[in-house]
């Protein structure tokens, strides 16, 4: 008979699990621009969060100011690849920072070709990707500061790992992120070999160690990312952006030819089409906002200096900062 | 002791020898020229299967078609949106009940079902989730694991009866199953999103194709465990076949079948990290996000409470030892449990209100029980100590320099080295030689299929080489693991007190999401494939020390009793008795180490490993599927490989080792180890 019980024990359980099941009620999402022009903002949002702090501080300032107006918006994390099919069906209504360089076959696919995803225009602040190395290498070796500097010898022994044997090592962290760095380092005849990281966690502990060690490291990073504040690093210069590279980068580099600096990503907001007619002062909000590299800075700053969390940065932001953004809301 | 040695060892006898290898070697010798002659090296363009591009076309299709074709509108979109409901009235169930309402349900049912011993263990790991302050994403990982576990279970016990009754079925979908429980969820995750959008319905129907084989093949077993003579009084009774199914086979395997549940229950929290990459939430996303910012306590602490979820689910279905189910049994009467569920009922519903009224159910932030700040320093501390100038061995540091040189590096040339068709014909001639003729015949196959992989994009260029890579740190791994696991697990089968004593460590690893541990294991490693190899022996070696343990402790006390008559030393009986005896069920151990080995080749890419990992990360991640599918099959031809192998081996073996047979369940063997340690 126990065993009967303790079976009637787990499908209790599992019934309660089962029989909750039932209809939810979508919130009807509405927003009117009235009579006298002057917008309603009500119904509720989402918006995605990608796992790096410049798009919360986005997110985060965008919700305080929607809901100031009398809007639920709410924030989801995200994948940034796994956000486009949520942009596609609507489930959510904006991506507010979008690396143009890493989704160029999704902006085709969904922007260009499907039309579910509209491109709102840029959010104001620029990435730059880029060859760095820490400050102390920099100083100790200024010739390394120059991808001229990296084509000799010595700067292959003075990087190398038991990775990479006789040539120096390259660390890359992200393999989803933009990268020519293999063919830059092919097409400029540099005695270096690429290692992998495979995720963003692993680069900047690689850096962490490279700091605690005072161990050499030349890697693939970028601008804004918090790291940045915590290890002084220098920009390795690469040559200059030429028209033959734009044009292989904008076939994603499968030809092999790139051989210069990454050029400079101004990030897009990524509004779902649905929110147009679904919500016309969200999305007209959403399609206004813009601010700078030094606004987002300031709230970054707040959360991961002053220790605030993202939402009261946020706040302080948007306190201190009524012109900026009372201008999106028209 | 010569007698016992004949006895126990298994041997061949010599005139046999030449033909036991002769034979595998000449046909495979000719087998390579074939491939040689007719294929050359490397693999020809022609032999392309063309996998790539086709999930490419589909996928694109996928795109273009989501949202208005019929099969959206009707199907996929319907199924999301319940499943989405199924979880959120889950969770607004969890947070009606509030926490005391929760910890005195989960005390009372534990206390129920599994005893007061096991009540008490759930309580306290419900409080220890609150302490942890991780209350509410805690709920919606539970609520996401009873839907998914529930789904699965719906759908693998009548999948499971069908197994049982018509053999063909089974053999025909043995190929999917494995396929299911070896492709990394990782492959499958994104193209979920495709189809079921983002939130929790992906994250479910990933948990349910990873943890669904577990379901169906426990339920087989369990059915298959029903001793004939009972089905057969049952016929002869006049009892049709519903009858016997539903009041015979079923009751009696249920024991069975609530280790099913329980083993889903446990392979489900194992998609709970990457479960948060779609928007899923819950625990998964604090690991990560505590990733994001390699802040390893906050990872950590999540963590902790992934494990203490584990143990309450686990308190929850576990259910009572044998001799203690008796005994509770004989004190019962009809009464009692009438008051019992009484007492019950009114103890939830009073921890219902008092919890409403207290704060309304926000777990007090007071009581903290966060092992934030000495993880961090603990961390610290190990990378400042350990990594350099420790004597003699010089640090972590210089280890791993030293791995990458002497193993990985030499393996992996040679592996890489050799022609396609060289491998393929070596371990062809390797397994016929050491597992039979079968065994050989699925390996060629497997290998010959990996070769016929071409997508492009992936980290070496070529798949082939990749898996060949892969391979190599797949070897070095399971060395080192067993290296550990033979030593650590013949101390735990000779003493009853160590077992017990690291039993709920190798609980906790084997639950312990991978990612939390990546930031220290970099840390103390080298970025590259060394930390990968780290990750993949701490995430392997409880099986193999588990089954190691059991093959030594399941020799039979009269067979010691008689080596220790005849005046042999403790270290005799070891070398001479229980390690040949227990050399099966190590088999088995080594069998389920490359298996999770093989499970975490996708981790191990993530910090550095390279080769299929990448592969799979990057072509999910940037929308190649084609590319991370094609590497998706070649770890599970890798595995296959592996597996028939190891399972040929330790089947050629005599020993103590057959009641830890594995039913083909391939890493849900853990079941077993467990029904045979309660047992």
């Amino acid at each position: 008979m126990n065993r009967s019980r303790r079976l009637l024990g787990f499908t209790i359980v599992l019934a309660l699990a089962m029989t909750a099941c039932g209809s939810s009620s979508k919130k009807g999402a509405t927003g009117t621009t009235g009579a006298n022009g002057a917008k309603t903002f009500s119904g509720s949002i989402t918006l995605a969060v990608n796992p790096w702090d410049g798009s919360g501080a986005n997110a985060a300032v965008a919700k305080v100011i929607l809901e100031k107006q009398g809007m639920t918006v709410k924030l989801k994390d995200i994948d940034e690849n796994a956000v486009w099919p949520a942009l596609d069906s609507g489930t959510i209504d904006a991506n507010l920072e979008v690396w143009p360089s890493g989704h160029a076959k999704d902006i085709s696919t969904y922007i260009t070709t499907k039309k579910s995803v509209i491109d709102g225009g840029l959010i104001g602040p620029t990435g730059h990707i880029g060859w760095f190395i820490p400050k102390f290498v920099a100083d100790a070796h200024p010739e390394y500061k120059t991808w001229e500097g990296l084509k000799t010898a010595a700067a292959a022994k003075y990087f190398a790992t038991a990775e990479t044997g006789s040539k120096g090592q390259f660390l890359l962290g992200d393999p989803s992120y933009v990268s020519y760095d293999a063919d830059i380092i092919k097409n400029l005849n540099l005695p270096f070999k690429v290692v992998t990281g495979g995720g963003e966690a692993a680069l900047i502990t690689g850096i962490d160690t490279a700091f605690k060690d005072k161990k050499p490291l030349l890697f693939y990073f970028y601008t804004p990312q918090w790291a940045n504040a915590k290890y002084p690093l220098v920009t390795v210069k690469l040559p200059a952006v030429t028209p033959a590279c734009t044009a292989s980068a904008a076939g994603q580099g499968k030809d092999g030819k790139y051989a210069c600096d990454y050029p400079t990503d101004h990030l897009l907001k990524a509004i779902s089409a649905k929110l147009q007619s679904k919500n016309a002062a969200a999305f007209g909000f959403l399609e206004k906002m813009k601010w700078t590299d030094a606004d987002q800075n300031t709230v970054t700053r707040y959360k991961n200096e002053d220790g605030m969390t993202i939402e009261a940065a946020a706040q302080k932001w948007v306190d201190a900062n009524q012109s900026v953004w009372k201008a999106w809301l028209t | 002791m010569s007698t016992a040695r004949l006895e126990s060892v298994p041997r061949v006898g010599l005139s046999r020898l030449p033909i036991r290898f002769l034979v595998p070697a000449a046909v495979s010798a000719a087998f390579a020229a074939l491939l040689a002659l007719v294929w050359g090296d490397p693999i020809p363009s022609w032999w392309n299967f063309r996998i790539g591009p086709w999930i490419d076309s589909v996928e694109n299709w996928i795109i273009l078609h989501r949202g208005t074709h019929w099969l959206f509108r009707y199907l996929f979109d319907p199924l999301s949106r319940w499943l989405h409901n199924l979880v959120q009235w889950d969770l607004n169930l969890l947070h009606f009940l509030t926490w005391p309402g929760l910890l005195t349900l989960v005390v009372v049912v534990a206390a129920r079902v599994s005893g007061i011993r096991a009540a008490v263990t759930a309580g306290v790991a419900v409080f220890v989730i609150g302490g942890l302050g991780v209350w509410e994403p805690a709920m919606i990982t539970v609520a996401l694991i009873l839907v998914s576990v529930a789904v699965a279970i719906a759908l693998g016990l009548p999948l499971g009866i069908l197994s049982a009754r018509r053999p063909a079925f089974e053999r025909r979908t043995r190929v999917v199953l494995d396929a299911m429980q070896v492709m990394p969820a990782f492959c499958y995750l994104l193209p979920c999103v495709l189809l079921f959008d983002i939130g929790y319905p992906p994250a479910v129907v990933a948990t349910v194709i990873f943890a669904l084989p577990a379901a169906i093949r426990l339920t087989l077993h369990g059915l298959r465990g029903v001793p004939d003579q009972l089905v057969e009084v049952g016929t002869a009774n006049g009892a049709t076949a519903r009858q016997s199914l539903w009041k015979i086979q079923l009751p009696v395997a249920r024991p069975a079948l609530l280790l099913g549940v329980n083993q889903t229950i446990n392979l489900a929290l194992g998609i709970v990290v990457i479960a948060a990459l779609v928007g899923a939430e819950g625990l998964g996303q604090e690991v990560l996000a505590g990733l994001q910012h390699l802040d390893v306590g906050q990872a950590f602490d999540a963590g902790l409470a992934i494990v203490a979820v584990a143990i309450v689910l686990d308190r929850l279905t576990a259910g009572r030892s044998r001799r203690a189910a008796r005994a509770f049994r004989r004190d019962r009467t009809p009464r009692r449990a009438r008051v019992e569920l009484v007492v019950g009922l009114a103890a939830v519903a009073v921890a219902v209100v008092a919890g409403k009224l207290w704060s309304s159910g926000v777990f007090p932030t007071s009581i903290n029980f966060s092992v934030h700040d000495p993880v961090n320093h603990a961390v610290d501390w190990c990378r400042n100590h350990l990594r350099n100038g420790v004597p003699i061995i010089g640090g972590t540091g210089s280890i791993s320099d030293f791995t990458v040189l002497h193993l990985l590096d030499p393996i992996r040339s040679f592996l890489t080295n050799l022609p396609w068709w060289g491998v393929v014909s070596g371990v062809t001639a390797l397994a016929w030689a050491t597992a039979g003729r079968r065994v050989a015949a699925v390996c060629a196959v497997a290998l010959v299929v990996v070769a016929g992989l071409h997508a492009t994009g992936s980290a070496s260029g070529s798949i082939w080489v990749d898996t060949m890579d892969t391979l190599s740190q797949v070897l070095v791994a399971v060395v080192i693991a067993m290296a550990i696991a033979l030593p650590v697990g013949i101390i735990a089968g000779r003493s009853e007190r160590f077992f017990a004593a690291i039993r709920p460590l190798l609980d906790a690893a084997q639950v312990m999401p991978a990612f939390v541990y990546l930031v220290p294991v970099i840390g103390l490693f080298n970025v590259g494939r060394v930390p990968g190899v780290i990750a993949s022996v701490v995430y392997a070696l409880p099986p193999g020390i588990r089954l190691t343990a059991l093959g030594i402790r399941e020799v039979p006390a009269e067979t010691i009793e008689a080596a220790r008559s005849t005046g042999a030393t403790n270290r005799q009986i070891l070398t001479k008795v229980q390690l040949p005896l227990a050399l099966r069920s190590i088999m088995l151990g080594l069998n389920q180490t490359i298996l999770m080995v093989l499970s975490v080749v996708i981790i191990a890419g993530l910090v550095g490993g390279g080769a299929l990992g990448v592969d799979v990360v990057y072509g999910l991640t940037k929308s190649e599927l084609g590319l991370g599918v094609e590497a998706g099959v070649a770890i599970v031809a890798l595995a296959v490989v592996l597996d028939r192998m190891t399972q040929g081996w330790a089947a050629g073996i005599r020993g103590v080792g057959g009641r830890a047979e594995i039913p083909r369940t391939i890493r849900a063997s853990r079941s077993k180890i467990l029904e045979m340690e309660t047992a």
